[in-house]
């Protein structure tokens, strides 16, 4: 229900973009295929609206796509002509160009357009797709599954990375190919930092059980590889969350959940998390751990009267690191639940949900302790998943649920400088009827600030989406004038 | 015996206007918002309507264009209903005797005309087909002289002197039954391939044709409004300060500068320097808008075009800030403006405009109160997520200074915003307390989390003060 809510939001998020930026006519005759907000280094730089405008011939359509600045100024539309069997992968900006990837799913190509920040188009490259991994990964995007993998990174203001199963490649705004890394495995995080690029490579074999991870270094002008470590402990099973740079010791730092060295990671409940520390060079420096008796002892701070406690299965969404070199996971906490009393009465197998509660960040300080346990109480939500994913773990489902953007943390929000950073969520309120969207935010003062409003189910229906720093991007539909009226909303803190 | 009594009613007239005109330095009473229509606004619209019945009647689609001269009808009911127009006051009445003294030298002008002051920061006027004519506040406000404002009514009375809405209809209701554009949808509608480019190819140029109609209806107006402003008394050139007025528009009063610091630094809350830094960067241009894409001519062409009626030297450019000081009643929209603005909430235009009367009139409890008042509200808005509904973003079409206002309001944090609100407003308690509109925006900042006062206290001296006050009912609820 809530996904689909949310798409909801999606399409009425896109349709007064139409009114706004394009002539009513003109709009009603296009097709919106995708949308959403273009990032450079976590910052949103603007925003994105691909549509299909018409057939140009049997085979091919020409495609409409619109560019808005940051304060959702229209910057120009382009027209192009593609085969009929175009899809939007990704999209990306650098600072000074813009990157789309495309996927033509019946010629089996990928096909990269880049474009100045005027929308002067740079470069278009088309490359086949051969390998079976990535042919099933964009063909379940074509077939409308969320984006949860990331296949583009970039090169400040000049050029971007591709990420291919066995692949990595780099180009300059132009595409022009400046280097390749062959690899084994699926690139899924990438980071610069001045003297290098820093790659999670994912290995994952026939046998799902066996997940392998390792760090990848390379030089950043050349491209030749500097190191290729695997990453693993060997007392544990581990899980990498998230890679990060702290540019003020020049350490690369590795999340990770971990397991019992015979648990699979998919299934089983992780025992704590820990950080993995490497130098540039990808020499192995030191580790810590944190188990998950330490999270629910360590101070926890709670907010909106919260007297639950830390439960057990946590999805981390979101790895922040601010300026003072502290550390920020964000996570959310959820339960399987089966519904034994319609089991009885039905000759299927029980349908699942998910319950969805608190909202939790742990602040880790600059020696990767657990400083604090912020919870922030929610309601209860739900995410079914109907018969079929019955025998599915709960950590499988949560993955799921994440993918189809099931759960209440919408994003996080950078800033600049580093020195802030904002989460928001969304609540639902059904006993009152309402809706809450919250904002919790690392302030200057190096505390947390929570800042939440409630709208009335009656009169509107909201939903919010990354902007530029400070900002939210706030959809909010007008039941009783039927208009959405979509803006840029301060973030208080 | 008659010139007698016109003397005695022009002394009346003018001992009532200095009487009103004095508010602008001790006190502002804005007019109030009337959500109805007057009824002999609502006659008027009847009696036209069935007239134009008439006439249409042997009009080939008449049915059509019937319909959309209702619909022009409506729009002018808005104004009404949604409390737009100003209906009476000082201003009302200022700008219907300049109406009339324009009658009075163009005696081809023989409709009933009726005009209004309305509630919009937009620089604009518009006449509808009635003889009605309305002057936004916006505009008002931009305005110096009462020539400027008479050349601008001048306009509008030649676009209802030559019927430019009865055109307008006529040209739609042709372009509506025209059978070779309907043959040219149809087949664009029925191809297979692009369908897109070929409607929206024929859209254009139906809206580039309209647009010529309107242009060129513009410079008629332009002219022949010369024509009845060159029949008064007024000064001739100004007809060419007011378009240097309107080619001002986007830039909001001009290139004011506020002086934040001095403004809102008080002892107990001391101005941040850092809300000043200002990146021009975030502000360029990202599309300029073609002159070909709007509904009005450059108004550097129009101005080109009147000199060359006027038979005169081009006047240069940019004179509006040598002009004279604003006409005094005029100067009374800007008070409208604030208050109106404020009621729409959009309290960064009206804080903008409320600090300028602040620093001009700093004797009058109203500008100063409105200070803090939108600032509180901002600051509400700010922790309720509508704080980009009250305040714009930066923009290259306003000027800098304008933009350097945004640029503070947005680097405000909430608690900030509260803080300047309430500490601006009680370094000025003891000296307007007894005033409502002050009270009002003193119990609202003392309704924001940085008060150190209860705003039940204010609110119990509020009823007691003023029991049946204009914001009675408001203050009874929660800020």
């Amino acid at each position: 229900m809530k996904t689909k809510l949310i798409r909801l939001a999606f399409l009425i998020f896109s349709v007064p973009c139409i009114g706004q930026n394009l002539k009513k006519d003109e709009g009603s005759l296009l097709a919106l295929k995708a949308s959403g907000a273009i990032s450079s280094q976590g910052i949103v730089k603007g925003y994105y609206f691909f549509y299909q405008a018409e057939k140009s011939s049997k085979t091919s359509n020409n495609y409409l796509l619109q560019i808005l600045d940051e304060d959702f100024r229209e910057i120009d539309k382009i027209t192009f002509t593609k085969p009929i069997t175009y899809k939007l992968i990704e999209t990306s900006f650098n600072g000074a160009a813009y990157l789309f990837l495309f996927f033509d799913s019946k010629n089996k190509k990928s096909n990269l357009l880049s474009f100045s920040d005027k929308l002067k188009k740079l470069g278009d490259i088309e490359n086949p797709v051969s390998n079976k991994a990535m042919l099933e990964n964009y063909t379940d995007l074509v077939n409308g599954f969320e984006l949860g993998e990331k296949y583009l990174a970039t090169i400040s203001d000049t050029g971007f990375i591709q990420f291919q199963n066995g692949l990595i490649t780099a180009y300059n705004n132009n595409l022009d190919e400046l280097w390749f890394e062959r690899i084994s495995g699926q690139p899924s995080e990438a980071f610069q930092f001045s003297d290098g690029f820093g790659f999670l490579i994912t290995r994952t074999y026939t046998d799902e059980r066996f997940v392998e991870y390792d760090l990848l270094i390379n030089n950043p002008n050349s491209g030749q590889r500097v190191s290729l470590i695997p990453i693993k402990s060997n007392l544990f099973c581990i899980s990498p969350l998230s890679l990060t740079f702290e540019p003020l010791k020049k350490n690369i730092v590795i999340f990770c959940s971990f397991f019992n060295k015979k648990d699979n990671p998919l299934t089983e409940n992780s025992l704590g998390f820990c950080t993995l520390i490497y130098d540039i060079s990808g020499k192995y420096l030191s580790s810590k751990t944190i188990y998950k008796e330490e999270l629910r002892t360590k101070a926890v701070v709670n907010y909106n009267n919260n007297t639950d406690e830390l439960r057990d299965n946590i999805l981390f969404h979101s790895f922040i690191q601010t300026n003072d070199g502290k550390t920020f996971v964000i996570g959310e906490e959820f339960k399987k639940k089966t519904s034994v009393g319609k089991m009885l009465l039905s000759r299927y197998s029980p349908p699942v949900h998910i319950d969805v509660y608190n909202l939790v960040i742990f602040e880790i300080n600059t020696t990767h302790d657990l400083e604090k346990t912020h919870i922030i109480k929610k309601n209860k939500s739900k995410i079914f998943f109907g018969h079929v994913r019955v025998f599915s773990s709960q950590q499988a489902l949560s993955r799921i649920a994440k993918k189809e953007g099931g759960f209440d943390f919408r994003f996080c929000q950078e800033y600049p400088d580093k020195d802030i950073f904002s989460i928001v969520y969304k609540d639902t309120d059904i006993g009152n009827r309402e809706d809450v969207l919250g904002t919790i935010t690392y302030t200057p003062e190096k505390t947390m600030k929570l800042n939440k409003i409630r709208f009335k189910f009656k009169t509107s229906f909201i939903e919010a989406f990354p902007a530029k720093p400070g900002y939210l991007l706030l959809a909010e539909y007008d039941r009783k004038e039927k208009k959405t009226d979509i803006r840029l909303e301060k973030i208080n803190y | 015996m008659k010139k007698k009594i016109q003397l005695i009613v022009a002394t009346f007239l003018i001992l009532i206007s200095s009487k009103s005109l004095a508010q602008l330095e001790r006190n502002y009473c804005p007019s109030p918002f009337m959500y109805v229509i007057p009824e002999h606004a609502q006659q008027k619209v009847k009696e036209a309507l069935a007239s134009s019945k008439r006439e249409f009647a042997h009009k080939k689609n008449s049915s059509f264009s019937y319909l959309l001269l209702k619909k022009h009808s409506q729009s002018l009911l808005e104004f009404y209903t949604k409390g737009l127009m100003i209906t009476d006051g000082l201003l009302q009445k200022y700008l219907q005797e300049i109406v009339e003294k324009i009658i009075e030298k163009n005696p081809t002008l023989t409709k009933r005309y009726e005009i209004y002051p309305y509630r919009s920061d937009e620089p604009n006027a518009t006449a509808f087909w009635d003889g009605t004519i309305g002057v936004s506040l916006g505009l008002l406000c931009r305005l110096k002289t009462e020539d400027q404002l008479a050349f601008v009514i001048c306009h509008e009375l030649a676009h209802i002197s030559s019927e430019h809405v009865l055109h307008r209809i006529d040209d739609l209701t042709k372009f509506n039954f025209d059978k070779e554009l309907k043959k040219e949808i149809k087949s664009a509608e029925k191809s297979e391939f692009l369908k897109y480019s070929k409607l929206t190819r024929i859209l254009m140029n139906l809206d580039k044709s309209l647009k010529r109609h309107i242009r060129a209806e513009e410079f008629v107006a332009d002219s022949l409004g010369l024509t009845y402003f060159l029949n008064t008394n007024y000064q001739p050139r100004e007809a060419i300060k007011a378009l240097e007025v309107l080619d001002s528009a986007n830039t909001p009063f001009g290139s004011q500068t506020i002086n934040l610091k001095k403004v809102f630094e008080t002892k107990a809350f001391p101005f941040n320097e850092k809300w000043l830094e200002f990146d021009d960067q975030k502000v360029r241009i990202i599309k300029e808008v073609a002159d070909s894409v709007l509904t009005h001519p450059d108004c550097k062409h129009r101005i080109e075009v009147i000199n060359r009626i006027l038979g005169t030297k081009a006047i240069k450019q940019s004179s509006i800030d040598n002009q004279p000081k604003q006409n005094r009643v005029l100067l009374s929209s800007r008070y409208e403006l604030a208050e109106s603005l404020f009621q729409f909430k959009e309290y960064g235009k009206s804080l903008f405009i409320s600090i300028l009367l602040a620093s001009e009139f700093p004797s009058n409890p109203y500008g100063v109160g409105m200070v803090g008042r939108n600032m509180a509200y901002i600051s509400k808005s700010m922790r309720e997520f509508t704080f980009g509904k009250s305040v714009q973003l930066m923009n290259p079409i306003y000027g800098e200074q304008y933009n350097r206002f945004l640029s503070f309001l947005h680097r405000l944090r909430a608690n900030e915003a509260a803080s300047l609100a309430f500490n601006y407003l009680i370094d000025k308690k003891d000296d307007f307390y007894s005033d409502e509109n002050f009270l009002f925006s003193f119990w609202a900042a003392c309704s924001t989390p940085a008060s150190t006062l209860s705003p039940q206290e204010i609110k119990s001296d509020y009823l007691k003060f003023f029991p049946n006050g204009r914001f009675s009912s408001i203050i009874s609820n929660n800020f």
